[in-house]
């Protein structure tokens, strides 16, 4: 009976010297010259069980439709390969390369199961060239707009809201809490750090801001301005970002029945403007974020939903809707191996002038989620993952659906 | 009984997580998908002990006894933050 106490004990305890991450490995480095690769390999087994969707012509709904499924699929973030390459320093400059494929498990669809396209997608391939007078960024990465809102949701490793829909990855909480900013390609110029503060401007390709935009022939602009210090024993970092692009409509459109028709506001102009924030702190295993964002023309799934997903940046006259969300968050190290953590976030649109006199469309209100999650490092490269999720959509006319899901995964860092 | 104390002592023990922690690979990915321009905390703290280093340069001509030796004991609290991120045994 000792033995076995004394067994239990030396399990806990290894359980708990079970350490956290090593740098990935590096080759090279005797002419300057580094190469380095990191990665993930992200799989998640779901469950999915979504209540009917009410009828009507209503904003399109990412939970499903009065079904259950399951999946092994990855979750919000896919499964990642990239390799990094360091170039000597010269002149005080620091040159680096990234190149980052993240490829997803599952096939495109559970109805097609030869069809594994598109498992592959090249979401980074960048440079940088960093001195006294701050960095230089050329390349595809992730977009600055709500780059940090999504990066310090606790759902980016895990699973978070199981979509209906076949997709590439989970949602997390992209429509949920904020709004996925996409990788992109970009010329991104950034300070150097002034006492924890540091800040970023980016000119990328701009996106459709509606199914009517006809000319994108103005850049997107992004900027961010972070701080991030060490008081004692208390981290702290806090963002806002921001988003501004104008594009021209088109004067007129083929409609279903391939009848040419007038746009509303021929040649117009539509905006995608949003600022976002948010600060994140940690204490003795502690720690409390919470983020938001504000804005029009944006859209209800990603920073710029364009002609995608029922084109909710604008409305049936052509005019942007207002759309705004936040993200509340705790999580707590209960041991060195195992984290516990509770999320909630809700993503709203604004009823606009012309959608409070039709009829003929319903658009979103509100798209909230709540997530409980528990993570377990069995060693330092191997984690393993279970959470639920609770989805609810709710229209502007106040019908909702909602969803259940668990999900069960396993991560493997290098 | 005693086996409840031991597995109950043996908890506690792991939840004495340190205050800083080294960096975990959520805070990897979360830094490699934001082109390094992350919550750091070697990072930052290898600066502050740069800086430290340099104010403590500058000797009596800028600072007198006692704000050295208040600056001392900062670089020195720093020094054990960032060691305890780096897994080095602490300075003594």
């Amino acid at each position: 009976m000792k033995k076995r106490n004394i067994g239990i004990l030396l399990v806990l305890l290894g359980l708990a010297a079970a350490g956290q991450a090593e740098a990935a490995f590096v080759v090279g480095g005797e002419n300057g010259w580094q190469f380095s690769t990191d990665g993930i390999v992200d799989v998640f087994a779901d469950y999915r069980s979504t209540s009917q969707l009410p009828t009507g012509d209503r904003f399109v709904s990412f939970l499903g439709n009065n079904d259950q499924n399951f999946g092994v699929e990855v979750g919000l973030l896919p499964s990642v390969v990239a390799f990094n390459v360091k170039a000597p320093t010269v002149n005080g400059v620091d040159s680096t390369v990234r190149i980052g494929i993240y490829p997803s498990i599952q096939n495109k669809s559970q109805d097609s199961r030869f069809d594994t396209s598109p498992n592959i997608d090249f979401r980074e391939i960048y440079y940088t060239a960093k001195g006294r007078y701050g960095e230089l960024l050329a390349g595809r990465a992730l977009n600055l707009y709500q780059g940090k809102n999504i990066l310090t949701d606790m759902t980016l490793l895990t699973a978070g809201v199981v979509p209906g829909p076949a997709t590439t990855t989970t949602l997390g909480h992209i429509g949920y809490g904020y709004l996925y900013t996409n990788f992109g390609p970009q010329i991104r110029y950034t300070t150097p750090d002034l006492n924890g503060v540091k800040a970023a401007l980016s000119v990328g390709e701009p996106y459709k801001i509606s199914s009517f935009t006809a000319k994108t022939n103005v850049p997107r602009v992004e900027t961010e301005i972070s701080y991030a210090t060490v008081l004692g024993g208390t981290t702290l970092q806090a963002w806002a970002s921001g988003l501004f692009e104008s594009a021209t409509r088109s004067t007129t459109f083929v409609d279903a029945n391939k009848v040419t028709q007038v746009t509303p506001r021929p040649g117009g102009h539509n905006t995608s403007l949003g600022g976002a924030a948010g600060v994140e702190s940690g204490f003795k295993g502690v720690d409390l974020m919470a983020s938001g964002y504000y804005g029009e023309g944006l859209g209800m799934i990603s920073a710029q939903d364009g002609d995608l997903f029922g084109s909710s940046s604008t409305d049936g006259a052509g005019e942007e809707r207002t759309q705004w969300g936040f993200l509340a968050q705790a999580t707590y190290m209960l041991t060195p191996t195992v984290k516990i953590g509770a999320n909630y976030g809700q993503s709203r649109q604004e009823k606009t002038a012309f959608d409070k006199t039709s009829a003929a469309f319903i658009p979103m209100k509100k798209q909230e989620a709540a997530v409980a999650m528990v993570t377990y490092n069995f060693n330092k490269f191997t984690q393993f993952v279970a959470e639920y999720t609770y989805a609810q959509d709710t229209w502007h006319d106040g019908a909702t659906q909602h969803s259940n899901s668990f999900a069960l995964g396993t991560l493997f860092y290098w | 009984m005693k086996k409840i104390a031991i597995i109950a002592g043996a908890a506690v023990l792991m939840a004495a997580v340190p205050v800083i922690a080294q960096q975990t690979n959520e805070e990897k990915v979360i830094c490699e998908l934001a082109a390094k321009n992350c919550l750091n905390k070697a990072d930052i703290l290898e600066k502050r002990v740069k800086k430290l280093n340099a104010e403590i340069k500058k000797g009596s001509k800028a600072y007198s006894a006692e704000e050295l030796k208040k600056l001392d004991q900062k670089l020195k609290e720093t020094q054990d933050l960032l060691d305890k991120i780096e897994e080095k045994a602490p300075a003594k």
